[in-house]
């Protein structure tokens, strides 16, 4: 075939919204740019001065060599994309054209648009010396991933909050450092980039507070500060487009929030007052408005639950072994999703969080064993079905022992009663 | 269903015969046809007649892509993994340049997915000889990544290094 028609080689190091002016080939024009909007990228800027810094760029670029020697780049990009993520570490240590263009959005946008992103599984934990850990969970291989270590902002934090941002960023927010007290500070880790960044500040100093995301929008509420006036009211929102926080509506009253979900577009919060109360408030982000809330649904709803696919589900039994689905037409937890498995009611096996994941529902518990239950396979949980066969476990205890890393032996052995986890959450790339 | 023949000329003048159904897989053929309805064979300069042969094959089997049928499905797929097994990597990237050149989306699916596999549980070093890469990274960057790695691996807690990287 013939070499001389090949395209301009792609500069990964360049502005990721421009770098599809490269692909040249027609299978790749029409393969790579799907929409005119291939950055989902938003708070990554191109370069301030794009002329000057074009021009030295392009000089580069012609000097550099093929990432693979005898395919131009749009083709050779095509096949990396095809590797496995749990890959990609080694990949990135190949060549310094390989470790950019696997450090960079352009490459991960790619696979996020032809369907192949894949998503890991993240567990924040608190260790027996009290010190925040964390790990990730490769299901389709089984394999946990070791990680870059938390800032030293959060190695220690209490009442912190976290939560994912377009679909590859993790944050930490708030919280409280035993040394400097209530924290404004906010932290995002990159799972393209495998690295931690600083964002701005919550606009009030907060430790256990409530959380959520809704329309890729960061809005906390909530929990308490140092200072005359124990809980707060006050709830702030943040956008990672305009890269600021803002105020919402105050709650009706303060609260420590203990519990929150967003079910049909709502944000639901359930914690307790200044006098030790159980309150229930809900936000509608249309109206920016709370409103408090006493049906059936924040009445019996229990930690740890999760919204999936238009229904909310909690856990009937600590261990996972049973669900419970809220149906909305009793206005009540009445239907359950049965596995018929007790495993135990020691606190390692308590079934720590409920988190979708590759379109079923995932339950971690503090032992680090992952199951993984096919609910979309039950539409109809008349009252109580019995359905073992919907439920996968894809991490057991002996797994973590085997494949895990000697550090994290401390905890998968004798210390593991000790230590909890505190957040699960799931980052595509 | 039609049966006409569509004669496909390699850069080496080598000549392939196809049904028209197997060769409309290829939109550059489809649209090569329709444009200028060639008679003596339609031209492809840029393929010679080795991996046009592989083409070809492909072609073919894929003409009829079963569409409900999991068993047949299965076949195909088992058929493909077999097409390309015994293929070396150069062959592979004149595969990957052809299907790209006739666009064909299946092949270039496949072939892609089959570079990507090929790195599958190799190493660093193996990667960079497979597919002759200069390892330019100079000695100080690879103490710089190990030493980060042995620290994202073996530290729990913080370190200065995070610190200021989160200074972003």
């Amino acid at each position: 075939m013939e070499r001389g028609l090949q395209p301009a080689l792609v500069d990964t190091a360049a502005c990721f919204c421009r770098v599809d002016a490269g692909l040249k080939t027609v299978a790749g024009a029409r393969k790579f740019v799907p929409g005119a909007k291939l950055c989902v990228q938003p708070d990554i800027k191109p370069s301030v001065h794009p002329t000057r810094h074009r021009g030295a760029r392009e000089e580069r670029s012609r000097n550099l060599s093929p990432l693979l020697p005898g395919l131009p780049d749009d083709l050779a990009i095509a096949c990396l994309i095809r590797v496995p993520r749990v890959e990609h570490r080694k990949l990135r240590l190949v060549c310094k054209r390989w470790y950019r263009l696997l450090a960079g959005n352009f490459f991960y946008s790619l696979r996020k648009s032809l369907g192949i992103a894949e998503e890991w599984i993240y567990v924040i934990k608190r260790d027996r010396d009290g010190k925040i850990s964390w790990h990730a969970f490769d299901p389709i291989y089984q394999l946990w991933q070791p990680l870059p270590p938390v800032p030293r902002d959060y190695s220690e934090a209490l009442g912190f909050g976290c939560a994912v941002l377009s679909g590859c960023h993790l944050y930490m927010f708030g919280g409280r450092d035993p040394l400097k007290g209530s924290m404004r500070r906010v932290i995002f880790y990159s799972a393209r980039t495998n690295k931690w960044h600083r964002a701005p500040d919550m606009l009030r100093r907060r430790h256990f507070f409530g959380s959520c995301v809704i329309n890729n929008c960061l809005y906390v509420a909530g929990g308490e500060s140092e200072g005359v006036h124990r809980s707060l009211r006050s709830a702030e929102v943040y956008d990672p487009n305009k890269n600021r926080w803002s105020f919402v509506a105050e709650m009706g009253t303060s609260m420590v929030p203990f519990i929150g979900v967003v079910y049909n577009g709502k944000w639901f919060l359930k914690g307790l007052g200044s006098h030790r109360q159980v309150l229930s408030e809900v936000y509608h982000p249309d109206t920016n408005s709370w409103c408090p809330v006493y049906n059936g649904m924040v009445a019996g709803w229990r930690n740890p639950s999760a919204s999936f696919n238009g229904h909310l589900y909690a856990l009937d039994c600590k261990d996972g072994c049973k669900l419970r689905v809220f149906d909305s037409s009793t206005d009540s937890w009445s239907k359950h999703i049965d596995s018929k498995l007790h495993l135990g009611n020691s606190r390692a096996l308590e079934a720590a969080a409920l988190v979708p994941l590759n379109g079923k529902l995932c339950i971690i518990r503090n032992n680090m064993s992952v199951s993984l239950v096919d609910v979309a396979k039950c539409d109809d949980p008349g009252g109580g079905i019995i359905a073992e066969h919907l439920w996968e476990t894809i991490a057991g205890k002996g797994q973590f022992k085997t494949f895990v890393f000697n550090l994290w032996s401390s905890f998968a052995g004798r210390n593991r009663l000790k230590s909890h986890i505190l957040h699960c959450q799931v980052l595509q790339a | 269903m039609s049966t006409k023949k569509i004669t496909l000329l390699s850069s080496d003048n080598e000549l392939f015969t196809v049904d028209e159904e197997a060769a409309n897989q290829s939109l550059t053929i489809k649209h090569l046809i329709e444009d200028t309805e060639p008679e003596n064979g339609v031209p492809l300069p840029q393929v010679h007649s080795k991996i046009l042969a592989k083409v070809t094959e492909y072609l073919i089997k894929h003409a009829n892509e079963p569409d409900n049928d999991a068993a047949a499905k299965e076949e195909l797929k088992n058929w493909d993994d077999k097409f390309l097994e015994k293929v070396n990597h150069e062959t592979l990237f004149d595969l990957i340049l052809a299907a790209n050149y006739l666009d064909i989306k299946g092949l270039l699916d496949l072939t892609c997915q089959t570079v990507a596999d090929l790195m599958n549980g190799m190493s660093v070093v193996e990667v960079r000889k497979l597919f002759n890469i200069v390892n330019d990274f100079t000695p100080e960057d690879e103490a710089e990544v190990r030493k980060r790695r042995k620290r994202g691996t073996k530290t729990i807690g913080p370190s200065n290094d995070q610190a200021n990287q989160s200074n972003h």
